[in-house]
């Protein structure tokens, strides 16, 4: 499996991800980003470690399972 | 009493003068107006100030006392706004040149609530552009007051520093990832994330929807008890506000914790501690054994994995807010957040649903060990007060500051951070307490129990 600097999306690809949300990048801008896509691609390894099982994405904070979580202190 | 002193009362002290009529909301006004005058061309603490209108706005609470008697226990106090609320009239910049002009024709919700209490807006805070790290040079950084070349923490900087000063009794900040906690803790005051839903955030600038919360800074636990229960509660406008009641906090907070078990996460969060850090935490978990509380060690397995997924959720959903502006006015922002907002906008979906997951993981973890303690206590920030322009980093390569805060914002789970200690050189160290969803009372009580029983709150910046 490529390590995390392997995966790292070369100049064009980059240039071309940027172009499919709207955004056509400047050589200066392309300079600019990369500190912020060796963090993304960091990131991207770390989440992708973790063995999830069949978790699912939660998005926001629901209460509801808390209701069966008992409290402990008499007050 | 000497305007010095009026500055530094509790909210608690001072609304009892107020309804006493041994001070006037014009004099708490011009008391906190004078030490924004005397301290911020030092400390940089506001964008805008608000002289006149304050000055107005007290005059009328003063009115309304004389004839309708006091609105609640916010009746004339002075407090400020992170520059990320909406107030009708007045423009509200997120510290960024991109709303440098904007003037919102309503308040945010937040600040609804705070003028029907009676409360008085002196000021908007500075902040890290967009509340997200980096300083916009054309607003500058703020600075902490205990120690001028350090940062304050951010990103609620300038609010926790007029708090700390004596320029407003309470400030309204926002906190994303910590920037509520980690400001608080490095200005030695008191900064509370409630839980995701207690308080509105309409009309809050929005960093990322799924992980911004509004919350007050203040200089004691009772009077953070007593701005969130002036501000909390359901709002239509609000999508994920809660119906739940909205208790009265502050009534009966104990001097003892009898009956209440404390966890203390073994995983992460104990980790990489700077030295003065860890001993403040020891001391302070002898004080709340002493108090009568029992500690037991809980596991939370994915802690060390909080990190990776604000870093990336945050920059998804700050990049899809932004996205127009990113097209069309690049230059507008400064590089580091256009930097990081162009990260959100390359980020794969899978990896975006990846973090939302551990989010899940998360709530289990928290929620099998809540089933063994009441409420968790850890640092807020694993290192001092860096100086300014620093940018310090763990072991592993991520920001230290933000270290401990960030899994409160997955989780939703309301965090209170309070001063538990001094360095030997004069810096302040905060230490959070965690609750169960909603149950921000827990932590009120233990917050105010360990208040009664330590004097960190009561030290004062020389500035």
């Amino acid at each position: 499996m490529a390590g995390p600097e392997e995966r790292k999306p070369n100049r064009q690809s980059l240039e071309e991800m940027a172009r499919m949300v709207g955004l056509d990048l400047t050589d200066e801008q392309l300079d600019k980003i990369a500190p912020d896509v060796d963090a993304l691609v960091r990131n991207i390894a770390a989440l992708k470690a973790i063995d999830f099982g069949e978790t699912e994405p939660a998005f926001v904070y629901r209460p509801d399972p808390w209701a069966e979580c008992p409290r402990l202190s008499n007050d | 009493m000497t305007d010095g002193a009026l500055s530094f009362l509790t909210i608690a002290e001072a609304s009892r003068l107020v309804r006493r009529g041994q001070v006037s909301c014009l004099e708490l006004t011009q008391a906190a107006l004078d030490r924004i005058d005397q301290a911020n061309p030092t400390l940089n603490a506001f964008i805008t100030v608000l002289h006149d209108e304050a000055l107005d706005a007290a005059r009328e609470a003063d009115r309304r006392l004389a004839t309708d008697g006091p609105l609640g226990p916010l009746h004339g106090i002075p407090v400020s706004l992170k520059d990320l609320y909406d107030t009708r009239g007045i423009r509200t910049t997120a510290a960024s040149r991109l709303m440098a002009q904007r003037v919102p024709q309503q308040d945010a919700t937040v600040v609804t609530r705070l003028k029907q209490a009676g409360a008085v807006i002196v000021g908007k805070a500075n902040m890290p552009e967009f509340a997200y790290g980096g300083v916009h040079p054309e607003y500058g950084p703020a600075k902490n007051p205990w120690d001028p070349a350090r940062s304050p923490g951010g990103s609620s900087s300038g609010s926790a520093i007029s708090v700390a000063t004596g320029m407003s009794y309470a400030s309204m900040g926002s906190d994303t990832g910590g920037s509520i906690r980690i400001p608080a803790a490095f200005c030695g005051v008191v900064g509370l994330k409630p839980t995701y839903g207690r308080v509105s955030r309409h009309g809050v600038v929005p960093l990322s929807w799924t992980l911004d919360h509004a919350g007050p800074l203040t200089r004691t636990v009772r009077d953070a008890a007593l701005v969130l229960r002036a501000i909390a509660g359901q709002d239509a406008r609000d999508p994920s506000s809660s119906a739940r009641p909205v208790p009265n906090y502050a009534r009966g907070l104990p001097r003892q914790l009898e009956n209440v078990t404390i966890g203390v996460p073994q995983d992460f969060f104990y980790d990489e501690l700077d030295s003065e850090v860890e001993r403040a935490l020891d001391a302070a978990h002898a004080s709340l054994r002493r108090l009568g509380a029992r500690l037991k060690r809980v596991s939370i397995p994915h802690a060390s994995d909080s990190m990776a997924a604000v870093s990336v959720i945050t920059p998804c959903e700050a990049g899809a807010f932004h996205w127009q502006a990113l097209r069309d006015r690049p230059g507008d922002f400064s590089d580091a957040i256009w930097g990081r907002f162009m990260q959100g906008l390359l980020t794969p979906a899978d990896t975006y649903l990846r973090a939302q997951r551990l989010r899940s993981l998360l709530m289990n973890e928290f929620r099998d060990a809540f089933k063994q303690v009441d409420a968790m206590v850890l640092p807020t920030v694993p290192i001092l007060p860096h100086l300014l322009g620093e940018r310090p980093m763990t072991r592993e390569g991520i920001s230290a500051i933000g270290r401990c805060t960030g899994a409160f914002n997955l989780t939703g789970l309301p965090a209170l951070s309070l001063p538990c200690g001094f360095t030997g050189d004069g810096l302040p160290v905060g230490m959070q307490l965690i609750g169960r969803p909603f149950d921000e009372a827990t932590l009120f009580k233990i917050g105010h129990a360990y208040e009664q029983a330590t004097d960190w709150h009561t030290r004062r910046p020389a500035v």
